[in-house]
């Protein structure tokens, strides 16, 4: 890999925490506050755009901001796998912002300045866990993410949202300074060195250690939400819906996932879960969250939980596509970190609508809603099909590969596994769809909708998630590369 | 190079004390700038000289020209001048930021007050920089007898109690290390570190020179803090005036410490100290349970200050523990969490004393924390996360390489308490935050309202900033700083 020194990753991280000062000066002025925001989304965006021919072609945008330990510095390394991370969280960003300002001002929500304060923050902190070069700037970019969150996930400041804050960051600090740092120190001790290579760097050590470690790890980054630790999840909905959307659909949990693919491809390397049992444990694991997350998502009742334990399941079809030995799993798994991001944003942001428009939360208030907001409804149909992996969606690419690599790579269960996970995703969307449109007591069709910039922000991303099906060639060609380069 | 500055600083601090002092009797009100200017000469001398020393090397000052196994010696080297360094600074910037708050308290004991501030920097200065083991006690009890008087200022009827309680256990430390020296003047005759530790070399297994060692380990220990010697410590702390305590919080347990290190691995050495695994079963024990008994006992604190004080038997849990894991990346961290330490126990003192002027000692009072004083919880914040271990900030560092040693050693309930305690100090201060996001059970006492004034923002900023740097800067403190000071000493 072609390795080019620059400042460009270091911008990507400072445009939005350098707006943080702007957006607190103009705290009395929302037009201008909002405004930056969006402009910090836009400079953001522009960079990592400019940033991704290069690394297409295996170039890899480095700096070194200070050393900390020997071998190990406080570096960033804009490669193809962190671009494409930061293109999806930086594109959403802009589009998350147009829709706070319709959901925050049409709920007429208090500390508003504070949250853009921290959702910069958060947006900084995400951009590093991708451009991070080694682990422990991951790992220090990965706490300030849990924290920068905390104050968004509490934002209303009552008992809910108090036991819930307090699930949340005990669930993603406690994991991540009981398992992952230890587990990081120790790698550490043993190979002198913390940065990512593909296809690992892993020598020296028994296999029991490594599998210990291996664990550790996956547990450890607690945010990508696998089975036992993905109470935090659900509890984070109590979060304003934008915050669910950009933080819990694209930006927390996919850097949760992100870690865990750099911990997978680029430290332990598939080589290691070829040879020891700690692959196979992480298919049964995995799988067993895929399968767990659906089945919880149906029996939920509040329509933004479903969409949690929905994203339970689906931030393990990436990790379990990048652990299965198959260059179309990979592909098919980092495919999935974009496409799921898109479809599951705008059932968030649908979700949101309704509860801007009319305050239900709760799937049964929902009937014979869409056809007073039947914008809003075909734009969850749009997502909905896209996270079930149908035509003509951008899921259906990720998921088509995905289902072809588990086959090649392991076998029948493993892609049984994903298609039973796509026919529980149907039981629960589409009955939701059905009732909004076709209620059982007959319904006036009544246009209601939620304010324009939410609805401006949800058809743009369900359009999107229509497009990538057609067009995918972006997408396409990196994670093609990157399942040569990672796949070996 | 001038090798005088070292001897400067601690001699022209004993005498400007004292001019400070008379100062009163020309106009009370001069005494405080002129303390800081003599502060601030200090600062600006440890400076000079650490740059020195960062180019040229180390080196030996012979007091009044005697050769040192006869006189006494100062021995300058990278580690104590940085510590000097530190050391002057947060007391200059502690006066700084209490500018406004002395006045109001001390009033026209003002002149009392700042000769007894000097004279326990430039004892702890002393400390820092002698090569002498009769020397150092002097120079301790110079900083022990000044710090009782300055800890007896604050609450009128608890703090003379506390420091009296400090009194007879810190005279009790301080008989222990006189009889340990003794013990070392009898079998070697030499009282010079460096002299000492040539001669022990032949007596390792001369049980005088074992009693020695224990006497004056223990001794340190007291007047360190550690547990089970550390019942002086939250009481005094706790009811002492708040820039009191954020001098010498931060400071009386770290120099110590640092002597402790000079102790353990310069005069005695490392082939003697570890020979046997004696010495570092019971310091093991000892910090590790000083880790656990902090952390818990922290918990159950509602007195903020309190709390704070149980937060700092915890970090000298740290400092020993390097010692008790004993390999070179374990000393290291603890050198480093030495160096951390006093900027994040600063910070902490400086901040909670600023909230409890604002809202009273009880925890759970301090509703809407965040929305009143935005920037001291900031600050606060930034402490908290310190003592918790979350990178950038420095408190982070000190505990990767106790831990990276803990591994290579395989010393593993060590391992798993450093990190357990992380864990409970986490859930310690997040009590704090969701307090001062929620709202508590107890109405705040509003005793003080307004802005504190500006010289308090220098303080607070400095204290918030400088923990980031230092954790940041932590390579070139290892290379430039602590390496220095240990490979010599073959570590």
């Amino acid at each position: 890999m072609e390795k080019v020194y620059s400042v460009l990753p270091l911008y990507t991280i400072l445009t939005s925490l350098c707006s943080v000062p702007f957006i607190m000066w103009n705290a009395k002025r929302p037009n201008l506050r909002e405004g930056i925001s969006l402009i910090a989304g836009i400079l953001k965006f522009a960079i990592v755009l400019k940033m991704l021919p290069a690394t297409l072609e295996g170039k890899a945008y480095e700096i070194t901001l200070v050393e900390l330990f020997p071998n190990v510095g406080l570096s960033l390394k804009a490669d193809l796998l962190g671009c494409m991370f930061a293109l999806v969280a930086s594109f959403l960003w802009i589009i998350t912002s147009l829709y706070s300002i319709g959901y925050m001002r049409g709920l007429k929500e208090h500390s508003q300045t504070r949250y853009y304060v921290f959702f910069a923050i958060a947006l900084s902190s995400t951009i590093g866990v991708a451009f991070a070069k080694n682990l422990l700037t991951l790992y220090l970019f990965y706490e300030m993410l849990s924290l920068s969150t905390y104050p968004l996930v509490a934002h209303h400041q009552d008992e809910d949202a108090k036991s819930s804050g307090r699930k949340y960051l005990t669930y993603l600090v406690g994991s991540s300074i009981g398992l992952a740092l230890p587990a990081i120190i120790w790698l550490y001790s043993r190979l002198n060195t913390l940065d990512f290579q593909p296809q690992g760097i892993l020598n020296g050590l028994s296999t029991y250690e490594s599998s210990l470690l291996f664990f550790m790890l996956i547990f450890g980054f607690a945010k990508a939400a696998i089975v036992p630790f993905h109470a935090w999840l659900p509890a984070a909905m109590i979060a304003p819906t934008p915050v669910s959307a950009l933080l819990h659909a694209v930006a927390v949990v996919k850097a949760g996932a992100f870690s865990l693919v750099r911990v997978i491809l680029e430290i332990f390397g598939q080589g290691f879960l070829a040879e020891s049992w700690a692959g196979p444990a992480l298919y049964l694991l995995t799988s067993l969250t895929i399968l767990f997350g659906s089945l919880m998502a149906m029996y939920q009742k509040e329509l933004k939980r479903i969409l949690a334990f929905s994203t339970v399941s689906q931030l393990s079809y990436i990790v379990l596509g990048v652990s299965i030995i198959s260059p179309l799993a990979i592909k098919g798994g980092l495919l999935h970190l974009a496409m799921h991001a898109f479809g599951k944003i705008t059932l968030f942001f649908t979700a949101g609508a309704i509860y801007v428009a009319f305050h239900k939360k709760f799937i049964q208030e929902m009937e014979g809603l869409g056809r007073q907001m039947p914008i809003t409804f075909a734009a969850f149909f749009l997502g909905s099909l896209s996270i079930i992996g149908l035509p003509p969606l951008g899921g259906f690419l990720s998921k088509w590969n995905l289902a072809l690599g588990a086959y090649q790579g392991v076998g029948l269960p493993v892609m049984g596994v994903f298609l039973l996970s796509s026919l529980l995703n149907v039981a629960y969307f589409m009955p939701i769809v059905y009732k909004a449109f076709f209620p059982s007591q007959p319904a006036k069709w009544e246009f209601k909708e939620a304010p324009l910039p939410c609805l401006i922000s949800m058809i743009v991303t369900s359009i999107i998630s229509l497009i990538l099906f057609f067009y995918p060639y972006p997408f396409f060609a990196i994670t093609e590369n990157l399942s040569k380069v990672l796949g070996g | 190079m001038s090798i005088h500055l070292s001897v400067v600083i601690v001699t022209f601090g004993l005498l400007l004390a004292f001019v400070t002092y008379t100062l009163r009797w020309i106009r009370i009100s001069l005494c405080l700038p002129f303390a800081i200017t003599v502060l601030g000469f200090l600062t600006s001398c440890a400076i000079v000289l650490f740059t020195q020393i960062i180019l040229w090397g180390p080196f030996e000052y012979p007091m009044g020209g005697w050769a040192p196994p006869i006189g006494i010696a100062y021995n300058v080297d990278h580690l104590n001048s940085f510590m000097v360094l530190v050391v002057t600074l947060v007391a200059l910037v502690n006066i700084i930021a209490n500018w406004k708050g002395l006045q109001n308290f001390v009033g026209d004991r003002i002149g009392g007050f700042c000769a007894l501030y000097i004279l326990y920097v430039s004892g702890l200065n002393g400390i820092l920089f002698t090569g002498d083991l009769f020397n150092l006690y002097v120079l301790l009890e110079i900083a022990s007898l000044t710090g009782y008087a300055l800890l007896a200022i604050g609450d009128r009827r608890l703090a003379p109690f506390a420091s009296i309680n400090y009194v007879f256990l810190g005279t009790m430390g301080a008989c222990f290390y006189l009889l340990g020296i003794g013990f070392l003047y009898i079998k070697t005759g030499s009282l010079n570190m460096i002299d000492v530790s040539n001669l022990i070399k032949q007596l390792h297994n001369s049980p005088t020179i074992i009693t020695a060692f224990m006497f004056i380990i223990v001794g340190i220990w007291i007047k360190m803090g550690l547990f089970p010697f550390h019942i002086w410590l939250p009481r005094a702390y706790t009811h002492t005036f708040g820039p009191v305590s954020s001098l010498i919080a931060p400071m009386g347990t770290k120099v110590m410490a640092y002597a402790m290190f000079k102790v353990v691995l310069t005069v005695f050495g490392i082939n003697f100290v570890f020979r046997s695994n004696a010495f570092p079963h019971i310091v093991s024990t000892l910090a590790l349970s000083a880790i656990l008994f902090g952390s818990i006992f922290a918990l159950r604190q509602t007195h903020l200050k309190r709390m704070l004080c149980f937060v700092v038997i915890t970090e000298i849990g740290y400092l020993v523990s390097g010692l008790a894991i004993g390999n070179s990346n374990a000393i290291k961290g603890s050198i480093l969490h030495m160096l951390n330490d006093v900027f994040m126990t600063f910070c902490l003192f400086l901040s909670g004393q600023a909230i409890i002027e604002r809202m009273g000692v009880n925890i759970d009072g301090f509703s809407e924390l965040f929305v009143k004083t935005p920037l001291i919880s900031a600050v606060f914040i930034t402490g908290a996360l310190s003592v918790v271990g979350i990178p950038p900030t420095c408190g982070f560092f000190g505990k990767w390489y106790l831990l990276l040693g803990a591994v290579e050693k395989g010393n593993y309930p060590l391992f798993v308490t450093i990190i357990l305690s992380s864990l409970l100090n986490l859930i310690l201060f997040f009590k704090v935050i969701e307090i001062g996001f929620y709202g508590g059970k107890v109405i705040p006492t509003w005793r003080l309202t307004g802005a504190p004034p500006w010289s308090f923002y220098v303080g607070l900023c400095f204290a918030g900033v400088s923990i980031i740097l230092m954790g940041l800067f932590t390579f070139h403190l290892i290379r430039y700083v602590i390496e220095p000071f240990l490979t010599p000493l073959g570590l």
